[in-house]
C-alpha cells in the first residue's frame, strides 16, 4: 500500500498543473449547467450549447492526454524504461495507475455531479443508479485510451494507434449493419438496442482491463494486443448482434377495466403514400382503432407486416413505433377522451383535431420497393399495441411558487400571468432522467394542463406533448462526463389559450379559479391483433 | 549468510540465445560472474552485450538458454531481486522533469537499505547540484545522478552498461574512482560491459570478450595477461611466415626480418615451439601485454577470421 501511494505520488506531481487545469474544466461545466438556463431563449441556448462543446472537446483531449502520458510515463512496451530495473512490482505500478485514474478523472467528476444532482433534488435510489451508469460510461471511455497507450511506447505511436482503433469500430459497426441487413437480421427494438449497448459497455470495460492487467504483469505486447483486438471485434459485434433484450419490460396484464373484446383494429390503403424524406421507403397507411374504452390510449409498437404478391412472393418487414411519434388519429381522439377521463371528464377546450391521419404500416429496402412499388398485393401483419392511460401526477394551484415533488422530479411555479383570453405560466423544472436504468419505470410523457373544475374545463398547453426527458444522447459516453450533459433543471414557458380557443370560451375569471395540473402516461397492458388488406400498392402515385 | 550469498557466482548463464526475427543477437552464450568480481564484458558495438544484459535483467525474454541472478532465474527477477542490483545504462530512461534532490526522495523508499550517510557523501563526491533538473544535467551529470541512485544503497551486484560512452576522461575517471572505491570496500559484484577497453583498464579483474553474439573467452585478467605475449622473432632469411601455425598465434606479420605475432598461450617451452615452427629463428622476445593490446589483437583476430 505504501509503494502504490509512493508511485501515485509521484504522478500527482508530475500532473500537478495538468490536474488543476482538469479541474478548473470540470467546475466550469458544473458552474455552467448550474447557473446558466438554455431555455431563456434562443441565442442563450445556442451559447450553452456552444460552450458545453467545447467544454466537452477540451475534456475530452484532457481526458485522452493525461491517461496516455500517466500509463507511458512508465511504459510497458519499453527496453529502456526506468522502473524495469527498479523494486517496483509490476501489481503495484498498476495500482498506482489505476488509483490516479479512479481518484482524479472518475471521482472528481462524479463528485461534481453529485454535488449538482443532490443540489436538484435527486431522490438517493436514483443518485444511486446515476453514479452507477457515469462509472461505467467513464470507464466505457478511460479504459481502452488505458488499453492503447498500455500497448504503444510513446505518444505518436498511440495517436496512431487510437485513431486506426477508432476507425475499424467505425468501419466494423457500418460492415456488420450492413451484413445483417443483408442477412435480414431482425432489427432491434429500442429496449434490445439498450440492452446491446449495455452488454457492448460491459464487455468492453470487462475485456479492457483484462487486457490491461495481462500487459502490466507478463509484458507480453504482441500476445496482448491480440487478445485487444479479438477482445474489440466481439465488443463490436455484441453492439449489433447482441441478442437478449433484458431490458424489456415484463409483460403486463392488461387492466381489467380495458375491455379488450370491444376493440376492433383495420388498416387501409386506399390513400396510403410513401413518407417523404429520406431513409428506407416507408409506407403510409391508415390504422383505424376503434371500441376503445374512454380513458384508454391504444398505441401500436410494432407492426410485423407480410405482403403477398400475385407471382406469389412474399415480403416481410418490420416497423416500430414510438408514443411519442404517434400523434395520428385515431390516437390523437383517444388521447384527448383520456385525458378528460383522467381530469374528471372534463371538456377540453380548443384542443385542435388529428391532423395526420396516418401511420407507417411497412418498411421496405431500396431493392424490394423498386422491384414492388406498382405491384398490387395483400397486405396482413400482426400489430402489438401498449394501453396507457393518463393519471394526475399532481396539483399545483395557480400562484407563484406553488410547487410539486416527487422523488427526483421537482418542478415550481415562476410566474403567472393571466389575460382576458390566455395565461403565460413559466415552470423550474428538474428531473435527472437515468436513461438505461430508469427509462421503463419513467412516464413516456409529462403534460401540464390548466383545469377549471367548477366549469369542469380544461385548455391544454401550446404543444400537445410536452417533453421534459431529454433521452437523445443517452449512448454518447460524453452524455453524463463530468458531470452532467443534460440540463439539470430547465424553465418552461407554457401558455395556454390560444386562438383554435373560441371567443367568449375563456376570460380572466376562468384563469382566477384554474389549477395547473401535471398528468402522466402510464402503461396499462399490451395486446396484438392480427389485420389484413388487400388493396395495399407500395406506391399508389407510381402504380396509377 | 544466506543459501545465495554463499554463491560463487552473481551472474550464470547457460546457452543464451536470443534472436530479433532471423537476426541473432546473442548465440549459446555461457558464462559465470564470480562474486566480488569486477567482470568487463567486452565486445564491439552490435556484438550482443546490451542484449545479453537485458536479458539478465529480465528486460528482454531469452529465446533459448537461461540465466540466473543469485541464482534465480533471470525471468523472474522482481521487486527482490532489484532492491539488490544496481543499473546504468547508457541507454535507459531518466526521470527528466525531476530534481536530482526529487530523484533521490523517489529512489530511497524502494529500498531498505538506502544509506543517506552514503548517499550524501556520493552527491558531494560527484559535485551533483541537488535542486537541478535532471533533464537540464548534462550527460556526464546525469550518468553520475543514475549510478548515485543505483549505489547509495550498497546494491550487491553493479550492472554497468556502456556506462562511459560520451564522457570525457575527468568524468569517466571520477566514476571509475567512485566505482573502485565502493567495491573495494563492500565487495561488490560490478558486471561493466563496454566496446572500448581503454575505460576498463585498471578496473577491471575480470574479462569476458564477445563478437558476433558468441563468446570468445572468459577469464581472470590475470590469467589472460599471463597467457597473452606480444613476441617478436627476428628471422635470418627471407623465408615468408610459416605456413603451418598454430592457432593460438593471432596476427602473425612478417617485416624484413621480423616477424611479429601475439601468442594466446605462451608459457615456458613456448621458445622451443617457436623455433621448431621457424628453423632461421635468431633472437625470440615476448613482452607481457596490457588488457587494451590483447582485446585490440583478440577484435583483430575475429575480424580477420570471418
Amino acid at each position: 500500500m505504501n509503494q502504490t501511494i509512493h508511485h501515485l505520488k509521484k504522478d500527482v506531481r508530475y500532473f500537478r498543473y495538468f490536474l488543476a487545469g482538469w479541474f478548473l474544466l470540470i467546475l466550469l461545466r458544473a458552474a455552467l449547467l448550474q447557473a446558466v438556463d438554455p431555455t431563456v431563449n434562443v441565442r442563450s441556448r445556442f451559447s450553452f450549447e456552444m460552450t458545453l462543446a467545447v467544454l466537452t472537446g477540451l475534456q475530452l483531449t484532457a481526458a485522452v492526454g493525461i491517461i496516455a502520458q500517466l500509463i507511458q510515463n512508465d511504459p510497458l512496451v519499453s527496453t529502456t524504461a526506468f522502473w524495469l530495473t527498479r523494486p517496483v512490482s509490476r501489481r503495484i505500478l498498476l495500482a498506482a495507475k489505476s488509483v490516479f485514474v479512479l481518484l482524479f478523472l472518475i471521482a472528481v467528476p462524479l463528485l461534481a455531479q453529485s454535488a449538482l444532482l443532490l443540489l436538484n433534488g435527486i431522490a438517493l435510489g436514483d443518485f444511486f443508479w446515476l453514479s452507477l451508469e457515469s462509472v461505467l460510461k467513464l470507464g466505457v471511455l478511460f479504459i481502452p485510451i488505458m488499453v492503447v497507450a498500455a500497448l504503444t511506447p510513446n505518444l505518436s505511436k498511440f495517436i496512431v494507434a487510437g485513431t486506426v482503433t477508432i476507425l475499424a469500430v467505425i468501419l466494423g459497426h457500418i460492415a456488420l449493419m450492413l451484413w445483417t441487413d443483408r442477412l435480414d437480421w431482425p432489427k432491434g427494438s429500442l429496449t434490445l438496442n439498450f440492452s446491446q449497448t449495455l452488454a457492448a459497455y460491459l464487455l468492453a470495460v470487462f475485456f479492457g482491463l483484462v487486457v490491461i492487467v495481462v500487459q502490466y504483469l507478463f509484458r507480453r505486447t504482441a500476445r496482448t494486443a491480440v487478445l485487444a483486438v479479438l477482445a474489440l471485434v466481439l465488443v463490436v459485434a455484441t453492439a449489433s448482434l447482441w441478442p437478449w433484450d433484458f431490458f424489456q419490460p415484463r409483460e403486463r396484464p392488461l387492466e381489467e377495466s380495458f375491455d379488450l373484446g370491444s376493440v376492433s383494429v383495420a388498416v387501409d390503403f386506399s390513400r396510403s403514400y410513401v413518407r417523404p424524406g429520406g431513409g428506407l421507403p416507408e409506407v403510409m397507411g391508415e390504422l383505424k382503432i376503434s371500441g376503445v374504452k374512454p380513458g384508454f390510449v391504444v398505441s401500436p409498437i410494432e407492426v410485423r407486416p407480410t405482403v403477398r404478391f400475385k407471382e406469389g412472393t412474399a415480403v416481410e418487414s418490420r416497423v416500430i413505433h414510438s408514443f411519442s411519434s404517434s400523434e395520428v388519429a385515431p390516437l390523437l381522439d383517444q388521447r384527448h377522451r383520456a385525458i378528460s377521463e383522467a381530469l374528471g371528464q372534463v371538456k377540453l377546450v380548443g384542443a385542435r383535431p388529428a391532423e395526420w391521419p396516418h401511420t407507417g404500416l411497412a418498411i421496405f429496402n431500396q431493392d424490394q420497393f423498386e422491384r414492388y412499388k406498382r405491384e398490387p398485393g395483400r397486405y396482413s401483419a400482426k400489430i402489438e399495441f401498449q394501453v396507457l392511460k393518463y393519471q394526475i401526477a399532481g396539483e399545483l394551484p395557480l400562484r407563484k411558487n406553488a410547487r410539486y415533488d416527487r422523488g427526483s422530479a421537482h418542478a415550481a411555479i415562476e410566474s403567472v400571468n393571466s389575460g382576458s383570453r390566455s395565461c403565460v405560466v413559466t415552470v423550474r423544472q428538474s428531473n435527472p432522467a437515468i436513461p438505461w436504468l430508469d427509462f421503463f419505470s419513467q412516464p413516456q410523457e409529462v403534460r401540464y394542463l390548466l383545469r377549471n373544475k367548477a366549469t369542469k374545463e380544461a385548455l391544454l398547453g401550446p404543444n400537445y406533448a410536452f417533453y421534459f426527458y431529454n433521452y437523445t444522447r443517452m449512448d454518447w459516453p460524453l452524455g453524463l462526463m463530468i458531470p452532467s450533459f443534460r440540463p439539470l433543471s430547465r424553465r418552461s414557458t407554457l401558455t395556454f389559450g390560444s386562438a383554435e380557443v373560441p371567443a367568449g370560451a375563456i376570460d380572466s375569471s376562468w384563469f382566477g379559479n384554474a389549477e395547473l395540473v401535471r398528468l402522466e402516461v402510464v402503461t396499462a397492458g399490451r395486446f396484438s391483433r392480427t389485420v389484413q388488406a388487400d388493396n395495399f400498392v407500395m406506391d399508389r402515385n407510381e402504380a396509377r | 549468510m544466506s543459501a545465495d550469498q554463499d554463491r560463487i557466482h552473481s551472474i550464470e548463464t547457460e546457452g543464451l540465445t536470443r534472436s530479433f526475427g532471423r537476426t541473432e543477437a546473442v548465440i549459446d552464450l555461457t558464462l559465470a560472474v564470480p562474486r566480488g568480481s569486477i567482470f568487463a564484458f567486452l565486445g564491439p558495438n552490435g556484438a550482443g552485450k546490451t542484449t545479453t544484459i537485458k536479458m539478465l535483467m529480465n528486460i528482454l525474454r531469452p529465446s533459448a538458454g537461461k540465466a540466473t541472478v543469485f541464482g534465480v532465474d533471470s525471468s523472474r527477477l522482481g521487486p527482490e531481486e532489484f532492491r539488490q542490483i544496481g543499473y546504468v545504462s547508457e541507454n535507459q530512461d531518466t526521470i527528466d522533469w525531476m530534481t536530482v534532490e526529487q530523484l533521490i526522495a523517489y529512489c530511497k523508499p524502494m529500498y531498505p537499505t538506502w544509506d543517506d550517510a552514503l548517499c550524501g557523501s556520493l552527491l558531494r563526491q560527484f559535485d551533483l547540484p541537488p535542486d537541478q533538473k535532471i533533464k537540464n544535467l548534462s550527460r556526464g551529470m546525469r550518468m553520475k545522478a543514475m549510478l548515485l541512485s543505483s549505489l547509495a544503497y550498497r546494491p550487491r551486484l553493479l550492472v554497468l552498461d556502456e556506462p562511459f560512452t560520451g564522457l570525457d576522461a575527468l568524468v569517466r575517471d571520477e566514476l571509475v574512482r567512485g566505482i573502485l572505491e565502493l567495491t573495494q570496500q563492500e565487495q561488490w559484484t560490478v558486471f561493466i560491459s563496454s566496446h572500448d577497453v581503454d575505460e576498463l583498464e585498471g578496473l577491471a579483474d575480470w574479462i569476458a570478450v564477445v563478437n558476433k553474439g558468441r563468446l570468445q573467452l572468459s577469464e581472470s585478467l590475470a590469467s589472460l595477461q599471463s597467457r597473452f605475449r606480444s613476441v617478436q622473432v627476428v628471422v635470418e632469411g627471407d623465408e615468408g611466415l610459416p605456413p603451418a601455425r598454430p592457432a593460438e598465434w593471432m596476427l602473425p606479420e612478417k617485416a624484413g626480418h621480423t616477424l611479429r605475432f601475439v601468442h594466446s598461450r605462451y608459457r615456458e617451452g613456448s621458445e622451443d615451439q617457436i623455433r621448431a615452427m621457424v628453423p632461421q629463428s635468431g633472437r625470440i622476445t615476448a613482452h607481457p601485454m596490457s588488457l587494451r593490446s590483447i582485446f585490440v589483437a583478440l577484435a583483430r583476430t575475429y575480424r580477420i577470421s570471418e
